[in-house]
């Protein structure tokens, strides 16, 4: 392909953010429409180079057609804004009848998550599945958490000392920090929106964690007793499932992010007013801003994940895929 | 003589609808033959097209398939779905009554002028 085409293409791509499926078929689209034009103006008499330059200069700015197909494609069907709700919901649902004490249920509401996200990763990866995802990375972590541990304390018993807890869980860590960082890499690289849409659960779930610690501490609170402090973890979770239906639903970027940060120190509000805990106004300011900078902090990380020869090589071989599966 | 640009972004989906519902087309064959049927007089820009194409399938009205040409090789060709068909009709009649108003109007006024 000419090297103008591959770089339209390559910039429409970048800021159309799809799915693979739709950009496979809108850059093999578009790269028809191309060989159409082309051929024409060269039966006219125009030179190979002369026919790209009229050509793409007809499609207009890349950055602009890409961006339209983004409005066209981001906003998703209530169906859609339904499926990325569902999973804050089943936590809403798990806490607010007191199910998480039920292993049976957790059971169940685990392998749903996980099951849900790898169909959805097989569907093409729509933007409800990062929904799933994060959570998703949640349960995966605890067994992973769970089974280090049991493998440090069988091993101790040949292997005599508390030190291999300790090892088990700096095994623990790396894991995790590894596949929340590789989460984060493979959304980052479609959309650095959708990654953060991700990581939506974890402020909340951080936040709720630290103040129950604070409070009647998490081993006391999980032995039971404290049902009323079910009730708030529900509200909050009910509430991020509306932000996530909300998100789906909107069309335009600044919304998203608008709702996400909202979101967030909504969660935050709540999480105080049920936690009960009355923290300095400028404690709470530094803890919002540090939230917020978590859950939007894929935006850094795009410009690192992106490099400019990255971009063309996965450029490169996204064209060879699109025509492959067209 | 030039149109206003809120006036086919207003006709835009009609006027892609109107010929999909004939035969199913692809883009560039779509982009030449609103040029060719409207004497020259609708020139549409690519990114309008394709944005307008996607939107109409994802609402449901249009559905692309990939199809082989004669010579061999693959164009996504549109064809318009029974929503499509009927939103068409709706927009027919609505166009024939509007523009059937809007000539009532103006007829009425330019005899008006004529004779002043």
């Amino acid at each position: 392909m000419l090297p103008k085409l591959k770089q339209y293409l390559a910039s429409v791509k970048s800021n159309s953010r799809l799915d693979p499926k739709a950009e496979a078929e809108v850059v093999r689209e578009l790269q028809t429409h191309f060989e159409d034009e082309i051929g024409e103006l060269c039966q006219a008499g125009f030179s190979t180079s002369e026919a790209a330059d009229a050509a793409t200069k007809r499609f207009g700015a890349p950055e602009a057609l890409g961006r339209q197909i983004y409005e066209v494609y981001s906003q998703g069907t209530w169906n859609q804004a339904l499926l990325a709700a569902a999973p804050h919901l089943l936590l809403a649902l798990t806490f607010g009848f007191h199910l998480w004490r039920n292993d049976f249920w957790l059971l169940i509401a685990a392998l749903t998550v996980i099951a849900v996200t790898v169909y959805a990763w097989r569907q093409g990866r729509p933007s409800w599945f990062y929904s799933w995802l994060g959570y998703s990375l949640i349960p995966l972590f605890v067994v992973v958490l769970l089974f280090l541990l049991a493998v440090g304390q069988s091993l101790s018993r040949f292997m005599p000392g508390s030190g291999m807890q300790w090892v088990a869980i700096a095994v623990y860590a790396l894991v995790a920090f590894c596949l929340l960082g590789y989460a984060m890499i493979c959304a980052t690289r479609r959309d650095w929106l959708l990654a953060s849409f991700m990581l939506l659960p974890f402020p909340a779930i951080i936040a709720w964690l630290f103040t129950l610690e604070q409070g009647v501490g998490i081993f006391q609170y999980g032995k039971g007793g404290f049902e009323s402090g079910d009730h708030g973890v529900s509200f909050t979770f009910l509430a991020l499932g509306g932000a996530a239906g909300t998100f789906i639903r909107l069309r335009q970027r600044l919304l998203k992010i608008g709702v996400l940060a909202l979101a967030t120190l909504l969660i935050l509000a709540m999480v105080w007013r049920f936690g009960e805990r009355n923290l300095n106004p400028v404690i709470s300011l530094f803890v919002s801003f540090c939230f917020i900078s978590f859950l939007l902090s894929p935006w850094l990380l795009q410009n690192r994940v992106l490099h400019r020869g990255q971009t063309e090589a996965w450029d490169e071989a996204c064209l060879e895929q699109a025509a492959r599966r067209t | 003589m030039r149109y206003g640009r809120e006036l086919l972004k207003g006709s835009t989906d009609h006027l892609l609808l109107s010929l999909i519902g004939q035969e199913p087309m692809y883009g560039y064959q779509l982009i030449k033959e609103i040029g060719k049927r409207s004497g020259g007089y609708f020139e549409f820009k690519e990114g309008t097209l394709y944005t307008a194409l996607h939107r109409l399938e994802r609402v449901g009205l249009i559905e692309g398939k990939w199809e082989r040409i004669p010579n061999g090789q693959q164009r996504r060709y549109y064809y318009l779905t029974k929503m499509g068909r009927r939103v068409l009709n709706e927009k027919r009649d609505e166009w024939r009554g509007f523009s059937a108003a809007v000539n009532l109007v103006t007829e009425q006024a330019n005899t008006v002028w004529d004779r002043g």
